[in-house]
């Protein structure tokens, strides 16, 4: 590759590094696991960044979709292998909405190590579609159009995906909360 | 518009992914609805515990130095160098010692004809492209802007550009936005009447997907030519920092992206933690005057807040 083009890469692709490394340490939750994650999405990209096209929006979803085969390959789990459960409708999510009781209140601090460690563990008990599926959704900052073509499933199945996923992760925050709110209610006791 | 209607698209709502106008309906259904409004307020936070928890964690050291000496060319073409060293034999190493001399020779002579020399060195031809590449990044980036300014355009031909609940006068529509989009972004949207451009409505539109939280757009119109004006105040624009770096409203960056028919301008310029966008089918010279002019009077507005 000419120096040009390396230097475009550089620009264009490696100024991502951050949010892949961050995306692939969720999606896999070890830092070894995830550095070797990010080293070969890299690689992989820099070997086909010649036929890569400038878009509107830059390199950034064509990198998360090199993750994503990256993890996948890794996982030897087909990228399309369907999964029970995705055929939720706009109805059922309807129906099955509610508020959570206990919510946890940014502004009154959070316990970041705890949190962290309780996030982690939610996530590595999410299937991998569904652990996927909220990564590009919270950290890509993708579009529901863009995470299905990333994931290479129909817009519906995202949608109930992350779903799911979602509500896995607000059950964890609403015990989160409320084991704060239990913490408060003794330290006001004693 | 009940509850179970508005929850088939509370989590498309809450992402940003529905359209102007249903947007509004939505809105409308909020406003009303403690319960709704408590779930969208929670999956938000869902998001911002995710993404901050995200954000705590670091790049490991060396990992990006690793990845740089993994793809950089240098180290590649001194093994294939010394590869073909050691597969060839001294003979085919004579032969291109001796073609390199030849080419050393030639150079020189050339050098001394007038024909090569310090106007014409290898360091000016990389100038040129890195000249190019800036130029194909600029347009990248600039044309995301266009691309947003265009589509803003025919909402507001077909009147769905404007925020609901957002006042219809200027400056109140300012001090409504900061209201509702906090700190972040220092929102400006200057009298441009002494162009020719009237206010004609304010929503929040981003210009490009790598600009991170809530953008404020104000479109303008020129009801004597029928061209429209954006004014853009976002969180600063990282991811176009090569290209703003150091640009100020008295020397904003001006650029006129490629393949673009209707010769919209876009000028940028960064202030403190806020990047601010002008697009206009305006030649960029005149584009630029006019932000230096209506910049210089708004100190008050842009720059005294950061």
């Amino acid at each position: 590759m000419s120096d040009k083009s390396n230097r475009r890469f550089e620009q264009e692709v490696l100024c991502h590094l951050d949010i892949v490394y961050r995306m692939a340490l969720k999606l896999c939750g070890r830092n070894a696991e995830a550095e070797d994650l990010v080293q070969e999405t890299f690689l992989r990209a820099h070997r086909s960044f010649s036929k890569f096209e400038l878009r509107d929006y830059g390199a950034k979803p064509w990198l998360i979709k090199i993750l994503h085969n990256v993890f996948y390959t890794r996982r030897e789990r087909a990228a399309r292998a369907p999964t029970l459960f995705d055929d939720l409708s706009l109805d059922d999510i309807a129906a099955d909405l509610q508020p959570a009781a206990d919510w946890p209140d940014i502004a009154d601090g959070v316990d970041w190590d705890h949190f962290d460690e309780e996030l982690r563990r939610a996530l590595l008990s999410l299937s991998p579609e569904y652990r996927e599926v909220i990564v590009l959704w919270a950290l890509g900052d993708l579009s529901y159009q863009e995470i299905a073509d990333v994931m290479g499933c129909a817009i519906g199945t995202v949608m109930s995906r992350l779903y799911r996923a979602r509500r896995k992760l607000a059950e964890l925050l609403s015990d989160f909360a409320a084991d704060r709110r239990l913490e408060r209610e003794s330290d006001t006791e004693r | 518009m009940n509850c179970h209607q508005f929850r088939k698209y509370l989590f498309a709502f809450a992402d940003g992914q529905i359209d102007i106008k249903s947007n509004c309906d939505l809105l409308d259904h909020l406003k009303m609805c403690e319960n709704c409004s408590r779930i969208v307020d929670q999956q938000q936070t869902l998001k911002a515990l995710f993404v901050a928890s995200a954000m705590r964690s670091r790049i490991p050291a060396g990992l990006e130095a690793r990845i740089r000496a993994a793809i950089e060319p240098p180290a590649k073409s001194k093994k294939k160098a010394a590869g073909a060293l050691s597969v060839f034999g001294g003979r085919r190493v004579l032969r291109m010692t001796a073609l390199a001399a030849c080419v050393v020779i030639v150079f020189t002579g050339l050098w001394f004809a007038g024909l090569v020399g310090p106007g014409a060195s290898l360091r000016d031809g990389r100038a040129v492209a890195s000249a190019a590449y800036d130029s194909e990044y600029a347009d990248l980036k600039m044309r995301s802007v266009v691309v947003q300014h265009n589509k803003c355009v025919e909402r507001c031909n077909e009147q769905i550009h404007q925020l609901s609940g957002l006042s219809g006068d200027r400056e109140t529509a300012v001090r409504e936005l900061s209201e509702r989009l906090g700190e972040q972004v220092a929102i400006a949207a200057p009298d441009l009447s002494g162009f020719g451009y009237e206010f004609e409505s304010a929503a929040v539109c981003s210009p490009s997907r790598d600009i991170h939280g809530a953008t404020a757009h104000f479109m303008y119109v020129n009801h004597a030519y029928g061209t429209r004006l954006s004014f853009f105040s976002v969180p600063h624009w990282i991811a176009a920092d090569a290209l703003l770096e150091g640009k100020t409203f008295r020397d904003p960056f001006a650029y006129t992206p490629a393949g673009n028919c209707q010769s919209q301008s876009v000028v940028a310029w960064n202030s403190g933690t806020t990047t601010y966008l002008v697009c206009a089918p305006i030649n960029q010279e005149d584009l630029v005057q006019m932000i230096r002019e209506f910049a210089i009077s708004l100190p008050g507005e842009v720059s005294s807040r950061h």
